[in-house]
């Protein structure tokens, strides 16, 4: 369903020249699955899901969803897709009911399948009680469920959510987390990217290690840890992480490294 | 690709009605739209009303020393002027008189009347030290100095504004002139030499403003003098005014009104449609960004340029709403508040009337341009912002461009001309100005058309800004980054590009254009110092000096310290002598179809050259210097800098793959804008398309340069032959000369050249793609 490859991406930086954010990327996901990016802040988790989503564009290789290219068919790709992310900002002035509607009527929807569609996501997400609060008054919980039924409202087959529990209580964060595995379960194919061991174990079928733009390690949870021999995937990652480092000369944390 | 997929209005509809209901919920956008103009007007009504009466002027204390000795007619009544003398009798009571003749009213004026005397005493000795030292000497010059702040200090403690002293002997004077004219037994000497009133009046604005209020009775006065001396001497009253022209206003208060109304509405129209549009658009791209929506709405099936059609049409509404809301607003509170002030002076008149209803009907027609163009304006400016403060700062220079545009339009006296109707603002500003005052002319409207189209292609190209920014991964997701002048500076040196960004190329035209501005007074001034001899030459080698300073030099230096690839950015490979020949061949064609071309189009222009500077070129170019030496100025130099600069440094910052279009006609404009001369912009601009073709297409700077040199050489050719001309018979058939004896291309030549053009167009050899 999702076909990743040799993806690259570069930004200018006026401090560090130019920045490679991801540098040649492969991975497939399919359906009814949930693929984990699990890597530190500013590993080059958000550019992938943008360069997914169609937001950003390549610099190089390529990704194709549901057999659509992301550069030659982003339109066709937006219209597949749900996109969540920790940044994607809800609009102050309008009701739950209202974004949801207004991003349903993007998608083409006609208004019975929308309402139809709404009801029931608000059920599942049981949001009838502020369905009609404008949104610059709901707790920041309630504002990710009223992204998430954004998200959902079309039905799309591919999810893309970037660390959508950045914030959240625990009370939400899971209730995101169940609602992501219900989702799996009805055939979608997910794609996860979070930093936080805990979400990723429990979630993921698949999981891809990033850091500076490149993939350490890719594999189930059993086979990555086999491979590797560590016990836990904290371990493990921390381990990656600090192989990297020491090449690039920083320290795990990825301060400079000082010269004893 | 997405490029051909045609627009969704659809998704555009949809998107319009929620950032639409969006910025209806803002009540800070709604204040500032629509409720502030509504309620502005009035309220500045209001206060005006108020300020008239706290600001109304205190009366000015004048006081008369020698009354006794005024002959009739009666010049002042009791404590003031008699009212006869006032041209406004408003100004009746802004001036209290005290004489002396009647016992003083309190002790603050009988200070004032012993400060005066003092005065007096004072402007006596003055005389006597101007009568007895002729010469200006320094101790004269102090002594008066000390005697002037003297009487200057005691006018203003004794709070007198004005002082009129009148000598004693004036009535006895003036009568034995009268008795001379009367019998006619005038002398031969100047019956005017006796001693005259004196006005002493210090300094200080409200002194200054009471002194011509006084000089202005006076002036009234000494009419009515005049009149009753020649009545006396058996002559008639209108003796002193033979000609006292009628003026008749036909045009009634409409048309006066309608002059008021053609002033006051282009400026508030203008001004009010980018302040409808800047606010939303602020918070629609600038607002969008800050609150983290805008990747939100990236995501959504709407592409970008249906999301920046929606965003336009929503603040084009707000542009729209606030300009009639402002123009309603004004319009009644200006009408009421006239319409107060007449019912309280029945002299002045009627009042304003309201403007015509044709009038009012070209403002709405001609809002729209307008609103289109500030909306899509605005719009690109707070894309572009990443925040909404940053978007509040592109306010100002935007007020202040459309200001300086919207001033020069509304200046008294400016008319519509063909040129205006390309300048964005000034064009529709200028019509509409017209339109109010007379909605029906055919010689203003058949200039509708044509400002209506140049406005809106602005207001396209603003959109067409828009949506570049929308796509612009660098715009859409700008970091904070912190600006740090010492690492720019390093990166500059250290990570230098092969190729020029846009920062280079602006400050190479910056140099260009400032320089040029800059340079004009001074080398004028210093070409006006040198004698008529040497002053050609010298403006040939100050042409040639600043093509080379400011136009070579910084392209060059900037290319050759801050870019790596300095042969591929100059273009310095070499041509085939086929691509050579061509451009020499497209020149050569080119030149008369541009020469006629521009002859024809010469209502078009404004008259460009100021007066003088045409015999100055004609010198330059004239017999008086070597051919060599102008062929050098004129077409050798100007062909290497320009093309340098122009096709070298800033067509390659343009070029970039499935840009090209775009970069050869942006480059054009930016080679035309240094022309600064409108006809030369025109026509460089033309010039640059076929040169950047050129340059792209050959690969190479040389064609360019060839082309250049033989297109300005030719001009120089022609000017140098159309002194001594006469046509050989066997050219007339394509060359005359007309009635103002300048060289014309006949249609025959013209159809040659135009063939030849196009068929040498598309012979131009194309560079092989590098292996």
């Amino acid at each position: 369903m999702i076909h990743v490859h040799q993806l690259s991406k570069r930004f200018p930086d006026l401090r560090r020249g130019e920045i490679i954010a991801l540098d040649q990327v492969s991975f497939d996901v399919s359906p009814g699955e949930v693929f984990g990016l699990l890597g530190p802040n500013g590993a080059g988790k958000t550019t992938c899901l943008r360069l997914l989503s169609t937001i950003l564009t390549p610099s190089a290789g390529t990704a194709t969803i549901d057999g659509r290219d992301i550069v030659t068919d982003p339109d066709g790709i937006r219209a597949r897709i749900g996109f969540l992310s920790g940044t994607t900002g809800l609009y102050d002035r309008m009701t739950a009911r209202e974004t949801v509607e207004y991003f349903g009527r993007l998608y083409g929807m006609d208004e019975s399948a929308l309402a139809e569609s709404i009801d029931q996501i608000f059920t599942t997400l049981k949001m009838h009680d502020f369905a009609d609060t404008l949104a610059g008054r709901l707790s920041t919980g309630m504002r990710q469920k009223v992204s998430i039924a954004r998200a959902l409202v079309h039905d799309p087959p591919v999810l893309i959510f970037d660390e959508p529990t950045t914030g959240l209580d625990v009370l939400v964060a899971r209730a995101v987390l169940d609602t992501i595995a219900a989702l799996k379960e009805q055939g979608k194919c997910i794609i996860y990217s979070t930093h936080i061991m805990r979400e990723a174990e429990r979630l993921c079928d698949r999981l891809a290690i990033i850091h500076r733009g490149r993939i350490l390690s890719s594999g189930t949870q059993a086979e990555l840890l086999a491979a590797s021999g560590h016990r836990e995937l904290e371990e493990l990652f921390f381990d990656l992480v600090s192989q990297v480092e020491t090449e690039t000369g920083r320290e795990p944390n990825g301060n400079p490294r000082v010269a004893p | 690709m997405t490029g051909r997929t045609p627009i969704d209005f659809g998704k555009v509809l949809i998107v319009f009605r929620r950032e639409l209901r969006d910025q209806l919920r803002d009540r800070r956008t709604l204040f500032m739209v629509m409720v502030l103009p509504v309620l502005l007007y009035p309220a500045l009504g209001i206060g005006m009303l108020q300020m008239a009466v706290v600001f109304s002027e205190k009366p000015r204390t004048v006081v008369l020393l020698g009354a006794e000795s005024l002959p009739e007619p009666q010049l002042f009544v009791e404590n003031g002027f008699a009212p006869r003398w006032f041209g406004n009798q408003a100004d009746v009571g802004r001036l209290t008189v005290e004489t002396g003749t009647l016992p003083p009213a309190d002790t603050a004026s009988e200070n004032r009347l012993e400060a005066a005397q003092r005065v007096q005493q004072l402007y006596r000795d003055r005389l006597k030290i101007l009568d007895s030292s002729p010469d200006s000497s320094p101790s004269l010059s102090t002594d008066l100095q000390r005697i002037n702040e003297t009487i200057s200090v005691t006018l203003r403690d004794a709070a007198i504004d004005v002082l009129v002293v009148i000598p004693p002997d004036f009535a006895d004077n003036l009568r034995k002139i009268d008795r001379q004219i009367a019998n006619r037994e005038l002398s031969p000497e100047d019956p005017s030499d006796y001693s005259r009133p004196v006005i002493l009046v210090s300094g200080d604005e409200k002194s200054l403003i009471a002194s011509r209020r006084v000089q202005r009775v006076l002036e009234s006065w000494e009419q009515e003098l005049l009149r009753m001396r020649l009545e006396a001497a058996g002559l008639p009253r209108s003796l002193p005014s033979p000609v006292a022209a009628t003026v008749v206003k036909v045009g009634g208060d409409n048309q006066e009104s309608a002059l008021v109304w053609s002033k006051l509405y282009p400026v508030i129209l203008v001004l009010m449609t980018v302040t409808g549009a800047f606010y939303p658009a602020v918070d629609l791209a600038a607002g969008e960004k800050e609150r983290g929506t805008m990747e939100t709405l990236l995501i959504s099936p709407a592409r970008r340029i249906e999301l920046v059609l929606a965003k336009f049409f929503t603040i084009l509404v707000f542009s729209l709403a606030t300009a009639v809301l402002n123009l309603v607003s004004l319009g009644l509170t200006a009408g009421y508040m006239v319409g107060l002030a007449g019912n309280t002076s029945p002299a002045s008149g009627s009042g304003l009337a309201p403007p015509p209803t044709g009038g009012l009907a070209w403002i709405l027609v001609m809002l729209i341009p307008l609103a289109a163009l500030f909306s899509a304006l605005c719009l690109a400016l707070a894309t572009f912002a990443k925040s909404t403060r940053e978007g509040q700062y592109y306010l100002t220079p935007l007020m202040i461009v459309t200001s300086i545009l919207v001033a020069m339009a509304a200046s008294p006296g400016v008319e519509l001309q063909p040129f205006h109707v390309v300048l964005p603002v000034i064009g529709p500003a200028l019509l509409l100005k017209q339109l109010l005052i007379d909605p029906t002319r055919t010689e203003t409207l058949v200039y509708l058309a044509p400002v209506l189209v140049a406005s809106f292609t602005y207001a396209g190209l603003a959109l067409w800004w828009a949506v570049a920014q929308f796509h612009s991964e660098e715009v859409l997701f700008r970091e904070a980054e912190r600006f740090d002048l010492r690492l720019w500076l390093k990166r500059l040196w250290t990570n230098k590009p092969a190729l020029p960004g846009p920062g280079g190329a602006i400050c190479c035209l910056t140099i260009a254009l400032l320089g040029q501005l800059l340079l004009m007074q001074p080398a004028s001034r210093w070409l006006a110092s040198l004698s008529d001899a040497d002053r050609p030459g010298a403006a040939i080698w100050l042409l040639i000096g600043q093509q080379i300073f400011l136009i070579l030099t910084p392209a060059l230096l900037l290319g050759a310290v801050l870019l790596t690839d300095v042969r591929r950015t100059f273009r310095l490979r070499t041509a085939s002598t086929t691509a050579v020949a061509v451009a020499v061949g497209l020149a050569l064609a080119l030149h008369p179809l541009i020469q006629e071309l521009m002859q024809h189009l010469e209502w078009f222009f404004p008259p460009g050259l100021p007066e003088g500077s045409h015999e100055f070129l004609e010198q330059l170019l004239g017999p008086s210097q070597p051919a060599w030496l102008i062929l050098l100025a004129i077409a050798i130099t100007p062909a290497v800098c320009e093309e340098f600069l122009f096709r070298g440094y800033v067509l390659s910052c343009l070029d970039r793959p499935g840009r090209q279009r775009a970069a050869i006609v942006i480059s054009s404009m930016a080679f035309g804008a240094i022309h600064m001369i409108p006809q030369q912009v025109f026509y460089a601009t033309l010039l640059g398309l076929i040169l950047g073709t050129l340059a792209l297409r050959t690969g190479s700077l040389w064609p360019c340069l060839a082309f250049h040199a033989t297109f300005n050489g030719i001009a120089v050719v022609r000017e140098r032959l159309a002194i001594s001309s006469e046509i050989p018979g066997s050219l007339d058939w394509i060359l005359s000369i007309d009635e103002a004896g300048s060289l014309r291309y006949d249609w025959p030549l013209l159809a040659i050249a135009a063939a030849s053009l196009l068929l040498l167009l598309r012979v131009v050899p194309r560079r092989q793609p590098p292996a």
